[in-house]
């Protein structure tokens, strides 16, 4: 069974001459540890796709299923602490939790399930990130790629099944760009997580397993991508 | 920055103690507004405990700590009443030639003597003994300082003489001289109960009683009556006691605690505005934050609990804080008071705790701080994830109406819209501007109703009376020339009564009338006292009335009435007057050539004295030997100087309180404002940002906000007027008018000091916000976000 289904998505924003087709039918379906890129030009979609599949945002039609679960028949409550467990957030400007080091930041999903963190997987984590030396510090004492690391392990600590990346690599140099990517990727194979993410490179984009184009609302699979 | 190793997180909320330590400066605005809330609630509550333990102490020092009395216990059921558990104190007390006439002399003086036991002294009424010690044995004696004058002093022995014989006693000690007895120029003898029956002739046993603190007096009260057979009445209650002692339902203890209770209830909704202000910027400056932990997975039941517990957080740093400063605050204002007005204010505690400030303070604290939370908690976990995932989290507020049309003075439009777009914030700061001047105004009748009825700080008060013996027109009219002639005396003005004269007036009323005299000083203090009519020192045979509600006839101006078989106009209605009202008397006021032709007298029955500051003690004992030659002694003096101070003092102190909290209720607005302001112009400092990339000056967008902050206040002070002044005129005709007949007029001082202070409060919002705003660079103030 995919890990991700999406059946003719829609999302419009407004109504009348003013209404905005931001999503128009879009329907695929993700395996359980691909590693899917969308692509698309600037309003296409892309976010407005990655928001509802997260259920950030409520679509105006179609389905979202996550792992057998139909994502918008939970009610908002239930559907928070689904996507809490269940669907992990790569962010472009990182979002850290200024206040929290990296080990907090990293464990924070799990606390606010009241879960208690496994010493050894955080410091396996910790390790596979490059982080077990910067533990104790604030996002702040860090740069840009080291806290795209922290996101992902964030993303990465509740054991997802799905990781949504919007543009997780947009304000990181070529260098760092390239660490993400890797730690993305591993994380997909390794862990057998799902990742779908949004991203402008198309240099990025070709590592990915499947490439998706959003174009004015409307979704293309092209399938897997060119070596 | 450090890198210490941080604690692990044992919970989520352990992010709150952790927020707050990295965002102190922000939270500091919030702290200070719940210290305020906390601090004026404990001041008030204090300040209540204060005065109620001020008129336990007084009533005690003057009347004694007991709650009944009784002279129909005999000693053996006195001590049966004294082994009961709800009894903390019987004292046994006897008294002889109390009107010092009954042949009770001491070398020739007429003495009171009293007879008591050691309870009585220690702790009914407390001998402040002065030398020596109480009387132990049935010949020993403590006098009073008066009978220091026969040359006795510790350890001698005197013979007092009485109905019984003479009895030799031994001085043991001396106390003060009672005011009874200074009057009388007689001293007074305690002595042993046994001494007591020893030497006197008639016996009336007094027992005072004072029950535990905590009992049900009333309940001692009915089982002692049962246990004894005692006669209604037979237990007289220490109605002043009682009443401090909450035993006894009484009007004015209502009405202090009643008053306690509505400004605390009127501090909470300032508190709650107020810090409600607070949380809600400090809420809208971190959508950002709320929206990631939204988009982590914290459900808006989390995000709500967030925010209640960073509130009682703040309140386990700020009550304490509030408390002490309360407490400190009320220790100066006690002190204060004491200094001002030593002789009101004497039994004032003096650094003492008030456990009921301390607990109202506490509770107010928090319960505001809940309060105010519940709306900030609940925006904050309305914030949707996607303000996170989206970037223009905390930006720019959503518009839902746009500006009708645009003008010249944009930048004032852009202001005012900004203002009255916010409908939340508009609510809570125009809010708490009307709570302050409704406040304002109310306070403002309070001291109206005050200064009408405290006669030290009338223009009419005397600083010297010399008054006919016999309260007859005895004092001769050269006397006041000869008194205005002494160095430092400001002024001389006299009256002359005549009392109960019958009067009829014209459709056939009759009336007893009391007549009193003005000259031209008098007259025209009464000016400021008059609601109809005219006052006319020259009219002969015209009289001025006062406002009497309850009196036996209501005159009015125009009226006419006979008297004295003259026949006399009513020229004009009073508020009040000096003098007393005597009930079932009219009092009528006239001038000195009328009161001649009508009673023939032209001498004064009571000169009063006003001086100047450096009046001397010689220039007092002038004044007096003038009396003295002029009535051959046959005078009474009053020297008023000190309690004229004391009330002056007294009238500033209570201003002081009354203005003190107004001031603080100001602040609390002032506050409120300043928030607001703040929290709006960060929300739009990008939108700033991008008005001065296409050329908005920096004075214009100060002009913005300052037009923002105008609106607040605009709204507010008409808010606030629109309530206030009905709530003004309303509390006018029910305290003032019934009793003084002054009709309500609008307030306009009070509302032009209204309007400044808003004025102000608006132009102090707009400084800081317009400080930063001076400061920043164009891309900065776009990029902030």
């Amino acid at each position: 069974m995919p890990i991700l289904q999406v059946t003719d998505l829609s999302k419009t924003y407004g109504t009348g001459d003013a209404a905005v087709h931001a999503l128009r039918g879009a329907s695929f379906s993700l395996e359980k540890g691909e590693f899917a890129a969308v692509v698309g030009e600037s309003g296409s979609g892309k976010s407005t796709l990655l928001n509802c599949i997260g259920g950030l945002e409520t679509p105006t039609a179609g389905q979202v299923i996550i792992d057998g679960q139909p994502l918008f028949e939970l009610d908002e409550e239930r559907r928070t602490l689904f996507r809490r467990r269940r669907i992990g957030f790569v962010f472009q400007s990182f979002h850290l939790i200024a206040e929290l080091n990296v080990e907090q930041n990293i464990l924070f999903p799990l606390l606010l399930d009241g879960r208690r963190p496994d010493g050894d997987e955080l410091e396996e984590l910790l390790a596979t990130l490059g982080l077990a030396e910067r533990r104790h510090h604030l996002p702040g004492q860090l740069s840009g790629g080291q806290q795209q690391r922290v996101a992902i392990g964030r993303a990465l600590m509740t054991r997802p099944a799905l990781i949504l990346a919007d543009e997780p690599t947009g304000n990181l140099d070529r260098r760092n760009s390239r660490e993400v990517m890797e730690l993305l990727t591993r994380a997909s194979r390794l862990y057998g997580q799902t990742v779908l993410m949004i991203t402008h490179n198309s240099e990025l984009a070709a590592g990915a397993d499947r490439v998706l184009r959003v174009s004015d609302g409307v979704l293309t699979d092209l399938g897997g991508a060119e070596g | 920055m450090k890198t210490a190793k941080t604690p692990a997180l044992r919970s989520w909320l352990a992010l709150v103690p952790l927020s707050a330590r990295a965002h102190r400066r922000q939270n500091r605005m919030t702290l200070f507004c719940i210290v305020l809330a906390v601090s004026l609630v404990a001041t008030i509550f204090a300040m209540a405990d204060m005065e109620l333990r001020t008129q336990r102490r007084t009533a005690i020092r003057t009347d004694g700590n007991w709650h009944v009395a009784t002279t129909d216990l005999t000693a053996d059921q006195a001590a049966v009443v004294a082994a009961r558990p709800d009894v903390a104190a019987v004292g046994l007390y006897d008294v002889a030639n109390y009107h010092l006439d009954g042949g009770y002399t001491l070398a020739g003086q007429e003495v009171a003597v009293c007879g008591s036991d050691t309870a009585f002294y220690t702790e009914i009424f407390p001998l402040a003994i002065l030398e020596g010690r109480a009387p132990a044995a049935p010949d020993e004696a403590v006098l009073t300082e008066s009978a220091r004058r026969q040359g006795l002093g510790l350890g001698d022995s005197f013979v007092l003489q009485s109905p019984t014989g003479a009895h030799t006693l031994t001085v043991v000690g001396f106390i003060e001289t009672t005011t009874m007895l200074s009057r009388n120029d007689a001293a007074g003898v305690v002595l042993t109960l046994d001494g007591f029956g020893a030497v006197s002739d008639r016996h009336e046993l007094n027992v005072y009683i004072r029950f535990t603190p905590l009992s049900d007096k009333q309940r001692a009260i009915r089982d002692i009556q049962a246990a004894f057979a005692l006669p209604d009445g037979a237990l007289k209650e220490n109605a002043r006691l009682m009443t401090l002692d909450l035993s006894t339902s009484n009007r004015w203890l209502a009405s202090l605690y009643g008053t306690a209770l509505v400004l605390f209830v009127l501090v909470l909704a300032a508190g709650v505005l107020m810090i409600a202000g607070t949380l809600n910027s400090s809420v809208a400056a971190r959508t950002a934050f709320f929206g990631l932990l939204r988009c982590l997975g914290a459900t808006p039941r989390q995000v709500r609990r967030y925010v209640r517990r960073e509130s009682l957080q703040w309140c386990a740093a700020a009550v304490p804080a509030g408390l002490a400063v309360g407490t400190l605050v009320s220790w100066g204002l006690c002190a204060l008071l004491r200094a001002l007005a030593p002789g009101y204010f004497y039994d004032m505690p003096m650094f003492a705790l008030s456990p009921i400030a301390l607990v109202f303070g506490a509770l107010v604290g928090v319960v505001t701080v809940l309060l105010a939370a519940r709306t900030p908690a609940r925006r904050a976990g309305a914030v949707s994830p996607l303000t996170a995932v989206r970037g223009n989290a905390g930006g720019t507020p959503p518009v839902r109406r746009g500006l009708r049309r645009t003008g010249r003075r944009l930048a004032w439009q852009l202001g005012v819209h900004h203002a009255l777009a916010g409908r939340r914030n508009l609510v809570l700061v125009a809010g708490s501007f009307a709570l302050s001047i409704v406040l304002f105004l109310a306070f403002d009748t309070a001291l109206d109703f005050f200064h009408h009825g405290w006669k030290p700080v009338q223009p009419y008060a005397p600083d010297l009376s010399v008054v006919s013996a016999d309260n007859t027109c005895s004092l001769d009219p050269a006397l006041q020339q000869e008194l205005a002639g002494v160095e430092g005396v400001r002024r001389v003005f006299g009256r002359q009564f005549a009392y109960s004269l019958p009067a009829r007036t014209a459709d056939g009323q009759d009336l007893t009338v009391n007549l009193v005299t003005y000259e031209e000083n008098q007259f025209r203090w009464a000016g400021r006292e008059l609601l109809e009519g005219a006052v006319d020192p020259a009219a002969d045979f015209t009289v001025l009335t006062v406002y009497d509600p309850a009196g036996p006839a209501a005159l009015a101006v125009g009226d006419r009435l006979e008297l004295l078989g003259r026949s006399l106009t009513v020229g004009g209605l009073l508020s009040s007057s000096p003098l007393d009202r005597e009930e079932g008397v009219v009092l009528l006021i006239c001038n000195e050539a009328t009161f001649a032709a009508l009673t023939g007298e032209t001498g004064y029955t009571i000169l009063d004295i006003q001086v100047e500051g450096g009046f001397t003690d010689a220039a007092l004992e002038q004044v007096r030997t003038l009396a003295g030659q002029a009535t051959g002694g046959d005078y009474v003096f009053s020297d008023r100087r000190a309690s004229n101070l004391e009330g002056r003092g007294a009238y500033l102190a209570i201003g002081v309180f009354f203005y003190g909290f107004e001031v603080v209720i100001a602040l609390i607005t002032v506050l409120s404002i300043l928030n607001c302001i703040q929290m709006s112009v960060s929300a739009r400092l990008p939108q700033y940002g991008a008005m001065r990339a296409v050329g908005l000056t920096v004075r214009q967008l100060l002009q913005m906000v300052l037009a923002e902050s105008a609106c607040y206040a605009a709204v507010g002070c008409a808010a606030g007027l629109a309530l206030g002044l009905p709530l003004h005129r309303a509390l006018y005709l029910s305290m003032i008018t019934p009793r003084w007949g002054t009709d309500w007029t609008v307030p306009w001082g009070a509302i032009g000091v209204i309007v400044a202070l808003v004025a102000g409060s608006a132009l102090l919002a707009a400084r800081a916000p317009a400080r930063r705003l001076r400061g920043l660079s164009v891309t900065a103030t776009i990029a902030s976000e």
